[in-house]
């Protein structure tokens, strides 16, 4: 078993603009636990996976966000992806000529690692979530499929093997065999590496493929309430309403098109 | 004779004298005109430039970007010219003649002639390519010009007629060193018969002293297919005006170019695709990158004749601009004169894309490492649009030597 890592996040405030979007969140994830994190548009859900990645244009006011004792806030973008934190966004972004082998082969290179075995990696793990290799020498996301492109994620998830990922919304745009793949491979993350897991979704849907550890609902940039998978359960069925949220929009919000009852 | 453009159109015919008369009162253009828009037209000083005669020495004289193709095609024929004669590498092969006129002459109405071509015209003897249809080799036919001199003008000139159903890869190369103060006019022209094919590729590794003004014409009869690629590194100012006529039903034209400028470089394209017929489709995606104080132009013209229906013509340009002081400068146009057409154009001008910037990062590298990715990305997607071996690896040659001069 490799070493327990914690990630912690305290009572981090951040802005867009003027605006405020998060409004002091607290959480605590360590090595090998799945935590979603669920909320009705506009809760600040994107904002926080992009506040936790340091994507520009996001003003954190107040709070601290550590890996372990390395203070993340004090890291540009490639340095925390360095320190062991991996973004799946929800909408990758095409890099048109740039092939995943040369993207992780210069990862690999500015982390220093031994490029020795790289390509085979990626190969297995292609075939691991059904990527048809060849995917491998096209331009990133470019012409991708929704599945190719979670996929394709996935791959370069399990070729860096970071210590934390965080999901944002990757169920957008997945089918289900798909959202059972990208779940399962995500899940053997934190089985046989130990990967700590902030799956931040919409749906419970994908949590019926991934079980969490622990539920946090976002509310208005604060989590208002934590609890077990049977919160998620709770959300399906009430929606956001208990939580001063209208019913039209927890009804969008958790309203899942492809939902059953659990 | 009043005018070069009459002296072009009757030079068989004319004395010595009249062609004197002609060139001395020819007038440069200058940048009130539109095609000369943001050109270093005004910085040129013919009167500067001497004719190249015996100066050029190619054994002194060497290309990376040259090197690369000639590796991929170790069995092409080579034709070898400074600006003085011409060598063949070996025999030419059964289908090609070789010739020194202009078997097909449009001099006279080239809509895209002015001062450069005209002069090309006059004081240029062809090299003539006459690919005839017992051509069957897939080995590329390899122009290679070594150029040289001091304030001297070069007029390379190449012919290649493609007959009927023939199928023809042609490779152009233009080199100058970097002491070569020289101005560079080449004129090349593609004369395709229905249904032949011509792949054409042109690596530009010109020096930082030598200027180019140049033009690509190519005219398609009925369901020719011509694609070209034109890798463009060198020259303080270099310029080429690409003109392809679809002349008859049904031809396509693929035209394709990829540049970068560094230091205080001027590239300047100018195109033209003309739909004289119907049924045509033309294809244009030209991409530069600018860094340093490097300029960038690149205006185009899409043109459909009345008759010319059911036409396809695309036109996009997309520039990179990598730092403050550099500069791009994109004018797509369209000239519709028939209903039943698909036309479109795009273009754009900016700098690295910070989405694309930040999803690299977030795979952990270094924010100079994925500039060099994104800029090495931007001109390899160009590779797959051309057939002809070795591109992807001139291309890669290109970013990765820019990116070293940056540094």
């Amino acid at each position: 078993m490799s070493t327990k890592h914690v990630l912690r996040v305290e009572n981090l405030h951040a802005n867009v603009g003027e605006l405020e979007i998060l409004r002091g969140i607290n959480l605590e994830i360590k090595s090998g636990e799945v935590h979603a994190l669920m909320g009705p548009n506009g809760s600040g859900k994107s904002t926080l996976s992009h506040v936790l990645m340091g994507k520009p244009g996001y003003t954190v006011t107040t709070g601290t966000i550590f890996l372990d004792d390395l203070d993340l806030l004090a890291l540009p973008t490639w340095k925390r992806a360095q320190a062991g934190l991996f973004l799946v966004s929800q909408y990758p972004s095409e890099v048109p000529g740039v092939t995943m082998e040369s993207a992780l082969s210069a990862a690999y290179v500015a982390m220093e690692r031994d490029r020795f075995g790289l390509s085979d990696l990626m190969m297995a793990e292609s075939h691991r979530i059904g990527l048809p290799v060849q995917m491998l020498r096209r331009s990133l996301n470019v012409d991708f499929s929704g599945g190719e492109k979670k996929r394709n994620e996935m791959v370069q998830l399990a070729v860096l093997s970071p210590k934390f990922a965080i999901l944002d919304e990757i169920d957008s745009g997945l089918d289900i065999d798909a959202l059972r793949d990208v779940s399962r491979r995500v899940e053997a993350g934190t089985n046989e590496n130990d990967l700590g897991v902030l799956a931040i979704t919409h749906y419970s849907r994908l949590l019926r493929e991934l079980r969490p550890d622990k539920v946090h609902v976002l509310i208005k940039g604060e989590i208002v309430k934590t609890g077990g998978p049977e919160l998620a359960n709770e959300l399906e069925l009430t929606g956001y309403a208990e939580f001063g949220e209208s019913e039209v929009a927890n009804k969008a919000a958790v309203g899942d098109p492809f939902g059953f009852p659990l | 004779m009043d005018s070069l453009e009459d002296a072009v159109r009757t030079r068989r015919d004319s004395s010595l004298d009249q062609l004197k008369q002609a060139i001395i009162a020819a007038k440069m253009p200058t940048t009130s005109i539109e095609e000369w828009r943001y050109s270093k037209i005004d910085e040129l000083e013919l009167n500067e430039y001497g004719p190249a005669v015996g100066t050029s020495d190619r054994k002194v004289l060497d290309s990376a970007l040259f090197d690369i193709v000639n590796k991929f095609h170790p069995q092409a024929v080579t034709i070898t010219s400074g600006n003085r004669g011409v060598e063949i590498s070996r025999e030419v092969p059964r289908g090609v003649v070789l010739e020194d006129f202009d078997p097909q002459d449009i001099s006279h109405d080239f809509s895209g002639a002015d001062i450069f071509y005209n002069l090309n015209a006059l004081l240029s003897s062809p090299v003539t390519l006459i690919v005839k249809n017992d051509f069957d080799t897939d080995q590329p036919l390899m122009i290679v010009r070594y150029l040289d001199g001091d304030h001297k003008v070069v007029f390379p000139n190449l012919c290649i007629k493609v007959e009927a159903g023939t199928r023809v890869k042609v490779i152009e190369v233009l080199v100058s060193s970097d002491q070569a103060e020289i101005l560079v006019v080449p004129v090349t022209k593609v004369y395709q018969e229905s249904n032949s094919t011509c792949e054409y590729l042109l690596i530009e590794d010109l020096g930082a002293r030598t200027q180019m003004i140049g033009h690509q014409i190519s005219r398609l009869e009925s369901e020719a297919s011509f694609k070209s690629m034109s890798i463009v590194s060198g020259g303080s100012y270099a310029r080429i005006f690409t003109t392809s006529t679809i002349a008859g039903a049904g031809a396509r034209s693929n035209l394709n170019a990829a540049y970068f400028g560094n230091g205080d470089q001027v590239l300047d394209f100018r195109t033209l695709q003309e739909h004289s017929a119907k049924n045509g489709r033309s294809e244009l995606y030209f991409k530069g990158a600018a860094a340093d104080r490097a300029h960038l132009v690149y205006s185009g013209l899409i043109k459909v004749d009345k008759g010319a229906t059911s036409t396809d013509a695309f036109q996009t340009n997309k520039n990179l601009v990598l730092s403050q002081g550099a500069r791009a400068d994109s004018v797509p146009n369209l000239d519709i004169q028939e209903n039943d057409v698909r036309c479109s154009h795009a273009s754009s001008v900016g700098p690295i894309d910070q989405e694309q910037s930040y999803y690299l990062e977030s795979r952990g590298i270094d924010p100079e490492s994925v500039q060099r990715l994104i800029v090495g990305g931007f001109f390899a997607e160009m590779a797959e649009r051309s057939d002809i071996g070795g591109v992807k690896e001139v291309l890669f040659e290109l970013a990765a030597r820019k990116w070293e001069e940056l540094r």
